[in-house]
């Protein structure tokens, strides 16, 4: 067990007063797992978040982390071995960049050059010129600058664990895309435990292994970036993807490289050209903005290596992505998720047990849950 | 280890040049101390009725010395007693005390230091005590004051962030909350020290030995000269310390 999950939360509830701010929830995330918690303001996302830090002391249940239950940690070392990244960045006004990033290892009590030497590494590893950053000092850094050595300082210890609560959320959209993208480049290398708070469904779909949809302090539904797009649990869950927007956003999902024709099967080559590493969504623009039925697919060095036509998206079974596009994920190995909608507070547990059946198996997914009421069967 | 540039600017602190104007002022004392008692036949054109255009009681030296060790010691208790107050009234634990240790504090200012001084004397006697009592009431309100301003206006999702790295409370304290606030905390007790210097001289009428000794001897003898004497002296004294604090504080940016 201890080594399949690495953050375990079991029916874990938090009440500030009267008010209930996260309500019974469980969750299991496995080493090296990118999770993200979405929802709207005030669905606990952010207070789940807190409560794996200790920041917020959760009110029941049980919170573990590999394996060992927080409370028994003291605040302070369990908090040096978790990084911590937030939307506002909260660096240090009166410290150099240099000196925000290597805080933890400094709280460590590392020797100065090994601080030194790790400073450089992740200036390095975050693209920070370090001739460049290291002197300067936060009010002198652009947005995107401050949030690259926010997120260098939550990784300066090596922590296991990553805890970001909607880090890029103040960002401009280029810059948000940028960090993104720098954060899967990062995720592929360094395989941390990553807990994502965000309430942007766009950057969930690009980020997660798998998304936990909250609301009203309870999971209404868990699984990978596809399986909420191919059958989300209630309206709440649709409206959050996005509505008519799903059936694009389903097609981001899938690789260019996963439908096309290899060059040499059937068609011309085209006037216009799509990466193979882009995906379907991409192909599908470029398509309407040249008024084309089928593009040229090129690899990264520009040489073509095949071709896509309309027909070859539409006619794909399912719209389906490869089963290994995202190898960490199965809904499978996970806890007991709890689907059930916002209104429907005593559900049975042989409900629950129908509705994670139906959830393993995506073949069946794709019609019946199309409407708002996910329990109509029953 | 780099300077800090939000408490010392980005210039060298002990370059010589940023502290012309304290040595200015620290000269101008020096000059005043040493030519005060030369200055007989000036001081008889300005007040031609004084029998002795001088004052001779006391040297201005040992009025001087005294005068500063009354506001040093008010100052260093107000400072001690004002900031660790107010760093404790912004604890979790003391949060609670706010309002009343705020309150005391404004009480302590609207007080005026001479109705201090006539309640503490029966209790503390004549001479220096009560007037250190006097001006460390009188000077609390601004370091106080300042002192919670300056740590509230840390920010929180700073405070929040530190806190998430793993920093234990009294690291927050002495890492980042005092060190954000000790431009407005400084500036707190230059307004402190300063206003102290001044009111220190009411002591001379309960008997502590100060710059206002001559003030006061000017006003029972109706001699404008004394009073002239003492005035000056407090005034570039006054201007000699506020004009290190200028030093030490940031430049406006």
């Amino acid at each position: 067990m201890t080594d399949q999950v690495r953050i375990a939360l079991l029916n874990v509830s938090k009440r500030f007063g009267d008010d209930t701010a996260v309500d019974g929830l469980s969750l299991a995330i496995a080493p090296g797992e990118l999770c993200v918690l979405v929802g709207t303001s005030g669905c606990g996302k952010s207070t789940t978040l807190r409560m794996i830090n200790r920041l917020i002391e959760h009110s029941d249940g049980q919170i573990h982390i590999d394996g060992q239950p927080i409370r028994e940690i003291n605040e302070q070392a369990l908090r040096r071995r978790i990084g911590y990244a937030i939307q506002s960045t909260g660096l240090f006004p009166h410290w150099t960049v240099a000196r925000n990033i290597g805080l933890v290892p400094r709280l460590l009590k590392w020797p100065n050059e090994r601080i030194q030497k790790r400073t450089r590494e992740l200036m390095q590893l975050l693209g920070l010129k370090e001739a460049e950053f290291a002197g300067k000092y936060p009010h002198q850094l652009s947005g995107g600058q401050a949030q690259r050595v926010g997120v260098a300082r939550a990784l300066a210890a090596d922590p296991d664990i990553l805890l970001m609560d909607e880090p890029f959320g103040a960002l401009d959209p280029i810059t948000r895309e940028a960090l993104q993208n720098e954060l899967i480049r990062l995720q592929a290398r360094l395989k941390k435990t990553i807990v994502f708070v965000t309430h942007d469904m766009e950057e969930a779909m690009k980020l997660a292994d798998r998304i936990v949809v909250m609301d009203g302090g309870k999971v209404v539904q868990q699984g990978s970036p596809q399986d909420l797009l191919m059958a989300p649990e209630n309206a709440f869950v649709e409206s959050l993807l996005g509505g008519r927007d799903r059936g694009l956003k389903q097609a981001g999902l899938i690789p260019v490289r996963d439908v096309m024709h290899p060059t040499g099967a059937r068609r011309q080559t085209t006037a216009a050209a799509v990466s193979a590493d882009d995906n379907l969504r991409g192909a599908l623009s470029l398509m309407l903005l040249n008024r084309l039925s089928s593009l040229t697919v090129v690899d990264e060095r520009d040489r073509t290596v095949g071709t896509l036509g309309v027909d070859d998206i539409m006619h794909r079974k399912n719209l389906l992505p490869a089963a290994s596009a995202k190898p960490t994920n199965s809904s499978a190995n996970q806890p007991a998720s709890k689907p059930a909608p916002r209104s429907d507070d005593g559900d049975a547990p042989e409900a629950k047990a129908k509705v994670q059946g139906v959830s393993t198996d995506r073949a069946e997914k794709m019609s019946p849950h199309q409407g708002s009421e996910p329990h109509h069967e029953e | 280890m780099r300077s800090d540039p939000a408490i010392l600017g980005d210039s060298d602190l002990l370059a010589w040049r940023h502290w012309a104007a304290p040595l200015g002022w620290f000269a101008a004392l020096g000059v005043l101390l040493v030519a005060m008692p030369h200055l007989g036949a000036l001081f008889a054109a300005i007040d031609p009725e004084a029998r002795e255009p001088i004052y001779r009681r006391d040297p201005f030296i040992d009025l001087l010395a005294n005068h500063l060790l009354v506001v040093a010691g008010a100052s260093s208790i107000a400072i001690v007693s004002g900031v660790s107050a107010a760093i404790m009234v912004t604890r979790p634990w003391g949060r609670d005390f706010l309002p009343l240790v705020s309150q005391l504090a404004s009480i302590g200012q609207t007080f005026p230091p001479v109705a201090v001084l006539a309640l503490a004397v029966p209790w503390l006697g004549f001479g220096g005590l009560p007037t250190v009592v006097a001006l460390v009431l009188y000077g609390l309100l601004p370091i106080v004051r300042n002192t919670l301003v300056g740590i509230g206006e840390v920010d929180p999702s700073t405070r929040e962030a530190a806190r998430g790295m793993g920093m234990s409370p009294s690291q927050v304290l002495w890492q980042l909350e005092l060190p954000l606030a000790a431009p407005v905390i400084l500036a707190g007790i230059r307004t402190s020290v300063t206003v102290g210097i001044a009111t220190a001289a009411i002591g001379s009428t309960i008997g502590a030995k100060t710059l206002g000794d001559p003030i006061i001897a000017g006003i029972i003898n109706g001699n404008t000269a004394y009073i002239l004497q003492g005035a000056i002296l407090i005034g570039v004294l006054a201007l000699f310390i506020d004009s290190v604090f200028a030093r030490l504080l940031p430049s406006q940016r």
